[in-house]
């Protein structure tokens, strides 16, 4: 049951509860203070010391608005009632009433007073009628100790051994409330305390607001990723047939230019002589082409430095002092394997995702 | 600029204090729609308009700036790449969509709101300036979405511009040389596409200064009311916020939900299918018409049919921008002193008799250019200049107002039914 949780939101109510053994003391140290209180339901000396001794944990939580907490004169309140429907207002300010359970009108009203180990915090519960007549539905009790029900109408406090929603519900013109004991002292202050109705209505507000907002930035966002005609383009597939050993060629993949070079046994021995330990980005040509393929080296033909297109695969251009790829921007030099020996590039030329579709036919991407 | 119980702005934090020293933009914010600036009690929802207007020039400005990015403006390239914004690009339909039906809303919410004023009186005086400045924001935005609708360049963008540059083409001697200076050519093309996308870019900016321009004449007086009587005391005027953002705020959210239901539901009814074929400067589409939000102004146009001096197609031109000029005359054809309709017994009906008015030349605008309607447009055209040129000047001089309340918290005290009847009338005058 979800509303007999603790809910640190009621705190002046909470408060109310926590303080129930003080003010229980000291209300059998007035004694007498209350006779002329025609309400005997209030008798709340009568509440068995075991349950005031834990008060502490128990909690109140119910679905209607949050009351004002009771403040300390006007001992008379509940009972002044008069047939008005705006009686739970004064009856708030009453001494002996805290965590009220108060609504006026049609409106369906739920409440549960109840402590986690099953004992009642509850002492008393009221109804009032204000229209002559007015039918009232029997709360869900389950049972009562002796000396807290309190029959007000037709309408009964209750309590009992077990956690125990209580379920008003209110179909006309009356005055509806719960009473339990509270400490004088916890009324401090306490009006600024806790949430209000209004402040919950305006978090949940702005929260969806913002929740809207969010959900609502996410187009004006993703707009600018690659669209669906670019990822299109994404993989592109290349017939290699005519690439004789010692030659490469450019073609384009995702508007970048990507080598293919079928190298000569010569250049794969030189490739794998390479110790990796000498190397800046330790990778063997073998890890940087396919199996069974190793002369088929494919890479991107960016420069890892600053993403110039490093000169190499057209016939005739500076291959670098090893063989490989050349950067003319900065000087880069790559070897065989596309690999970065010197200059001022951090990693080797990257090599796609790629696989081939057939011997002679290689898909990019 | 506002009552002298207005709230002064408190930094709340040392770095606002700092800031307030320096750039006071959190005062000027707290008082233009904060709690710094007294509002009228009694707005009802119809003062909602305003800030919803704002709201769908703000979603213009968004999705337009972000749509720009995707939009070609060269003839080859434009229908393209809009089908290339409704298929390829990451929720392009979506934007696209909300820009194109945010212009149809915008013109919904800023029509309600030009009636809201013409109803209220809030031309009237301290108001005048405001009023102009929204006829000036009006003119603005039909130029703005006009050229936004030739961009898609389909066959009613095309046509569209090409007539609409026609009209150019009715003023004598140098209008033809106008109409080509215009288009850049004989006929729209690359020229008049690239330069309609420049200033289509450009104008909603424009826009933006004369709200804040409008906006600021408002606060100058402070808004109006429903009665139309001037705030007296503090009494007669909540803080803006948080009454006046909560009860925006609600009609924010009845706008977004009608705003989304056509445009996850219904995005191309307020269109033309005619603009999904590419422009074809051979061929005109049976029958062209504007967006709904000219089909009035479209049908005054075209209610003149025979030369009177001058040609019927002058006539036409020269009604059109009048019906709009005049309403910047609107201060001094109305001069009765009472502002709201509410107290105006006669006026009132004359008000929505001009509404109807307004309808059935939107909806003559929409049809073809063929009996009955034109005849429709005809009668219609006479009553709306009637109607300002005529009726109201004589209404201001003979009618007699209702007893105006004491003051607007005088009126609200007296509960919603009353309160749009002067005290003690509420029972006899129900209320609008």
């Amino acid at each position: 049951m979800d509303r007999l949780r603790h809910a640190p939101a009621f705190r002046s109510q909470q408060q109310d509860v926590a303080g129930l053994e003080a003010r229980l003391r000291q209300r059998e140290r007035s004694g007498g203070g209350e006779q002329d209180d025609p309400s005997p339901g209030l008798a709340l000396e009568r509440l068995p010391s075991g349950v005031a001794a834990e008060v502490g944990e128990a909690a109140i939580v119910h679905g209607g608005s949050l009351q004002r907490p009771v403040g300390e004169s006007e001992t008379a309140g509940l009972d002044d009632v008069d047939g008005d429907p705006e009686a739970g207002a004064e009856a708030q300010n009453a001494a002996d009433i805290a965590g009220l359970i108060g609504l006026i009108e049609s409106e369906a009203h739920a409440g549960a007073i109840a402590r986690r180990d099953g004992s009642v915090i509850i002492t008393q519960i009221a109804c009032w009628q204000t229209a002559p007549g007015a039918a009232i539905r029997r709360p869900q009790v389950t049972g009562r100790p002796p000396g807290f029900a309190r029959a007000c109408g037709s309408c009964h406090a209750f309590s009992g051994g077990t956690p125990v929603p209580l379920f008003l519900e209110v179909t006309t013109n009356r005055v509806m409330m719960a009473t339990v004991g509270h400490a004088e002292g916890a009324v401090e202050g306490a009006p600024e305390e806790g949430v209000r109705r209004r402040d919950f209505i305006n978090i949940a507000a702005v929260s969806f607001a913002g929740v809207g907002a969010a959900v609502t930035l996410f187009p004006l966002i993703n707009q600018m990723n690659p669209s669906a005609d670019v990822l299109a383009l994404a993989s592109a597939e290349v017939d290699i047939s005519r690439i004789q050993p010692g030659q490469a060629i450019k073609t384009i993949w995702r508007k970048q230019p990507v080598f293919i070079r079928n190298l000569t046994p010569q250049e794969i021995e030189a490739a794998n002589a390479v110790p990796l330990s000498s190397l800046r980005d330790p990778q063997t040509l073998a890890e940087r082409t396919k199996e069974g393929k190793t002369n088929w080296l494919i890479t991107l033909g960016v420069c890892t430095h600053l993403g110039c297109v490093p000169l190499g695969a057209a016939e005739g251009e500076n291959r670098g002092e090893f063989g490989g790829y050349f950067c003319p921007c900065h000087g880069s030099h790559y070897d065989t394997a596309a690999r970065i020996r010197k200059g001022p590039a951090p990693a080797n030329l990257e090599v796609p995702e790629y696989e081939f579709t057939s011997d002679t036919v290689v898909r990019i991407g | 600029m506002s009552f002298p119980w207005a709230e002064e702005y408190q930094p709340k934090s040392p770095f606002m204090r700092w800031l307030d020293q320096r750039l006071p933009l959190p005062r000027l914010v707290f008082g233009a729609v904060g709690g710094g600036y007294p509002v009228p009690r009694n707005l009802n929802y119809f003062w909602n308009f305003g800030v919803l207007a704002g709201i769908a020039l703000t979603i213009q400005l968004v999705t337009g700036i972000v749509l720009a990015m995707h939009f070609a403006p060269a003839g080859t390239l434009a229908f393209d790449s809009v089908e290339h914004i409704m298929r390829n690009v990451n929720q392009g339909w979506l934007l696209r969509y909300v820009h194109a039906n945010g212009a149809s809303f915008f013109f919904i919410v800023t029509y309600i709101h030009i009636f809201r004023g013409l109803y209220y009186g809030s031309y009237k005086a301290p108001r005048e300036v405001v009023w102009f400045l929204g006829l000036v924001i009006f003119l603005l935005m039909m130029a703005t979405a006009f050229m936004g609708y030739v961009l898609p360049w389909g066959q009613m963008s095309f046509w569209g511009a090409k007539v609409i540059t026609g009209l150019f083409g009715a003023i004598p001697l140098v209008g033809e040389p106008i109409q080509q200076w215009l288009l850049g050519g004989f006929a729209p093309d690359n020229a008049a596409l690239n330069r309609f996308f420049s200033l289509h870019y450009l104008l909603p900016f424009v826009i933006v200064g004369v709200v804040i321009l409008h906006i600021w004449a408002l606060h100058i007086p402070g808004s109006g009311n429903p009665t139309g009587v001037d705030v007296k005391t503090a009494q007669d005027t909540v803080p803006f916020h948080p009454y006046y953002t909560a009860k925006d705020g609600f009609g924010l959210g009845v706008f977004l939900i009608a705003f989304a239901l056509v445009v996850f539901f219904a995005p191309n009814a307020l269109g033309h299918a005619d603009n999904y074929i590419p422009a074809n400067p051979l061929s005109t589409p049976a029958h062209i018409v504007p967006e709904w939000y000219f089909w009035p102004f479209y049908a005054i146009l075209r209610a003149f049919t025979v030369d009177f001096i001058l040609p019927a197609k002058l006539w036409g031109v020269i009604a059109m921008f009048g019906s709009i000029l005049l309403l910047f005359f609107l201060p001094w054809l109305d001069t009765s002193p009472v502002r709201s309709g509410n107290y105006r017994p006669t006026f009132k009906w004359f008000f929505w008799v001009l509404v109807a008015d307004v309808l059935i030349l939107g909806y003559c605008g929409g049809k073809p250019a063929e009996e009955p309607y034109v005849m429709i447009s005809q009668i219609a055209t006479i009553y709306y200049f009637a109607h300002f040129l005529i009726i109201l000047p004589v209404l201001s001089t003979f009618e007699r107002a209702l007893p105006l309340p004491n003051s607007i918290s005088e009126s609200v005290l007296h509960g919603e039914a009353a309160e749009a009847a002067p005290i003690g009338t509420g029972a006899t005058v129900p209320a609008e």
